[in-house]
């Protein structure tokens, strides 16, 4: 993965993780990699690999098993919450980028129909 | 210390490969002229004399080569593998010495007595007495027929490998010492050499000076020789700077 | 194993390589030595390993002196190509697995099957690419406490630099320390976790990582431009 320069690595994983969550390409339930896995499947380093569930779990999109491992929530709420939170960045960023190029909030649903 | 003198020993097995080659190839010259012996030729002389030569010039060699290795392992990059194992520097120094005290018998000695054996067969071939090899060395002819051989031989061996170890710690002393001082400058082996004849000369007033007698010296020779181990671990292990 | 300097310093006739350097490597960390050549990075590598003398300050393993017997315990791995011309690969493996009881040689022979080798190549032909990902193998078989790889990747293919930092990875270990020094800080950026920066022999700047990127929002790239970048104001921080 491409990583960008001015965001801790760990959070970029995070940000991965939660996207295929989000996608359905991780199940609520699954069992993700251990950070050591992690730590090689991402080309980062372990202890950076490391933080990666720490947030996570406190974030509640994940949750450790001792002895077991780390798995993927299975509280839809949790990913519910996630969900809308990534859809209010991507309109938000959306919406701010019109308004750069000199649209107003209220052409956007005209340009929205448009495009279709 | 058996480790470092393997690898020692490999390092320079191309050099000892080429005294093996010349070995082989003058002792099956020389068998081959000896079926076509005739008293009035002395052609046969020639690869004996070859061998004997040889053993010298191989002698030579393997000294200036144990002192030319020791310093390059001190100065470039040939002495990182060297000196980066858990070897303490007076067992690396000491499988050197080691390397140079056995090859130098093995292939030194090795030509040399193998040329003198030459000549004896080449007498026994001849029906002759032993007067060419008289020439030679007779005491050494004497000693060949007389019972305390073996004696006599391994006390030559000792004193040679006690002669070898002070003359090589006294070299290698000198080598750490210029390379300390001077840091891989330029003249660094004429430095070396410098202080090398005057520890030498130092060490033979030092001897003079206490007026001591025949045994005595030997054992001087050896403790200054001890001394120069001595130093040179201490420089090297200090002091290296590859 | 913990290995600490304690202002340590090497000087020339000419000049100071390093600098009053106090640094602790601690095990389970993956350390970055950066700054440009000439700064030290090799020579500190070289005190550490024992391949050259400190002139003065301490260099302390778990607390005694570094004797040769550290040496069993520490890995490094220099730029030059330093194995004996007679030797192939298998010589080098037997090398290693003579003298550092700490060697593997089962991974020795993965490593060289990942990276592309075989055992019965000559080390004089080795291209310089080749020659690195040797050096590389025989050092990470060692299950060293302390692993010194200086600049690893140079004049090497991209590929072959993602195999390595790849591999160096996959040999991390709670139990060991590696310090990578490099020019190829981008690349470096995500193996490591803490960079240490080298400037005329001393240690300038000692930082974690991703605290550079939470607290300063900078990348060790960025940072790396701020303290080498011309006409930059210079901070000396610990």
């Amino acid at each position: 993965m491409d990583f960008k320069s001015n965001v801790p690595i760990y959070l970029q994983v995070i940000a991965d993780l939660k996207a295929r969550m989000l996608k359905g390409e991780i199940r609520p339930g699954d069992k993700l990699p251990s950070s050591r896995e992690l730590a090689v499947t991402y080309e980062i380093n372990p202890n950076t690999a490391a933080r990666i569930y720490t947030e996570m779990e406190r974030q509640g999109l994940s949750y450790t098993r001792r002895g077991i491992g780390t798995f993927a929530t299975e509280d839809p709420s949790v990913l519910e919450y996630h969900r809308n939170l990534e859809l209010k960045r991507i309109i938000g960023e959306f919406i701010s980028e019109l308004e750069s190029l000199g649209c107003r909030i209220e052409d956007i649903p005209g340009l929205i129909e448009e495009y279709k | 210390m058996l480790t470092t003198l393997k690898y020692e020993f490999m390092k320079n097995r191309i050099l000892y490969a080429i005294f093996l080659g010349a070995l082989a190839i003058l002792e099956v010259v020389y068998l081959a002229m000896v079926p076509f012996y005739s008293a009035d030729s002395n052609r046969i002389y020639i690869p004996i004399y070859l061998l004997i030569l040889a053993g010298v010039f191989a002698f030579f060699m393997i000294f200036f080569n144990g002192i030319s290795m020791f310093s390059r392992d001190l100065k470039s990059k040939s002495g990182y593998l060297v000196y980066m194992t858990p070897v303490p520097v007076p067992s690396i120094l000491g499988a050197k010495i080691l390397l140079v005290f056995l090859s130098s018998i093995i292939f030194g000695l090795g030509f040399f007595a193998l040329g003198l054996a030459d000549l004896e067969l080449l007498s026994v071939v001849a029906h002759r007495s032993d007067e060419s090899l008289r020439f030679i060395l007779p005491d050494l002819i004497k000693v060949l027929h007389s019972d305390h051989m073996v004696l006599f031989f391994l006390k030559k061996l000792v004193h040679y490998a006690l002669s070898i170890f002070s003359l090589l710690s006294t070299v290698y002393f000198s080598i750490a010492l210029s390379n300390t001082l001077l840091r891989g400058k330029k003249f660094g082996g004429v430095i070396s050499f410098v202080i090398f004849i005057s520890l030498t000369l130092l060490f033979g007033f030092i001897s003079n000076a206490l007026r001591v007698n025949h045994m005595c010296q030997n054992l001087m020779e050896i403790f200054f020789g001890l001394l120069c181990f001595i130093g040179t671990s201490y420089l090297v292990a200090k002091k290296i700077d590859l | 194993m913990s290995v600490t300097c304690t202002n340590l310093t090497k000087r020339y006739f000419t000049k100071t390589a390093v600098d009053q350097v106090s640094m602790t490597f601690e095990p389970g960390h993956i350390y970055a030595l950066l700054g440009p050549n000439g700064n030290g990075k090799s020579t500190l590598m070289k005190l550490l390993s024992g391949l050259t003398s400190r002139t003065s300050g301490e260099i302390t393993v778990d607390g005694h002196p570094l004797s040769y017997r550290d040496k069993a315990n520490i890995a490094f791995a220099p730029t030059e190509s330093i194995f004996f011309d007679y030797m192939k690969i298998r010589d080098v493996g037997r090398y290693y697995q003579d003298y550092f009881r700490d060697f593997d040689p089962s991974c020795f022979q993965r490593l060289l099957v990942e990276l592309e080798l075989t055992p019965d190549m000559k080390v004089r032909t080795l291209s310089s690419g080749m020659l690195a990902k040797l050096k590389i193998a025989a050092t990470l078989s060692r299950k060293a406490s302390l692993i010194l790889l200086d600049e690893p990747l140079n004049g090497i293919d991209l590929l072959t630099r993602e195999s390595i930092l790849h591999t160096i990875i996959a040999h991390a270990d709670p139990s060991r320390a590696m310090v990578i020094s490099s020019h190829m800080v981008e690349e470096l950026e995500a193996t490591v976790d803490t960079a240490l920066f080298m400037k005329e022999g001393r240690l300038i700047l000692s930082t974690d990582v991703e605290t550079l990127r939470e607290k300063e929002g900078l990348s060790l790239v960025d940072k790396y431009r701020q303290i080498y970048g011309h006409g930059e104001l210079l901070k000396e921080a610990m």
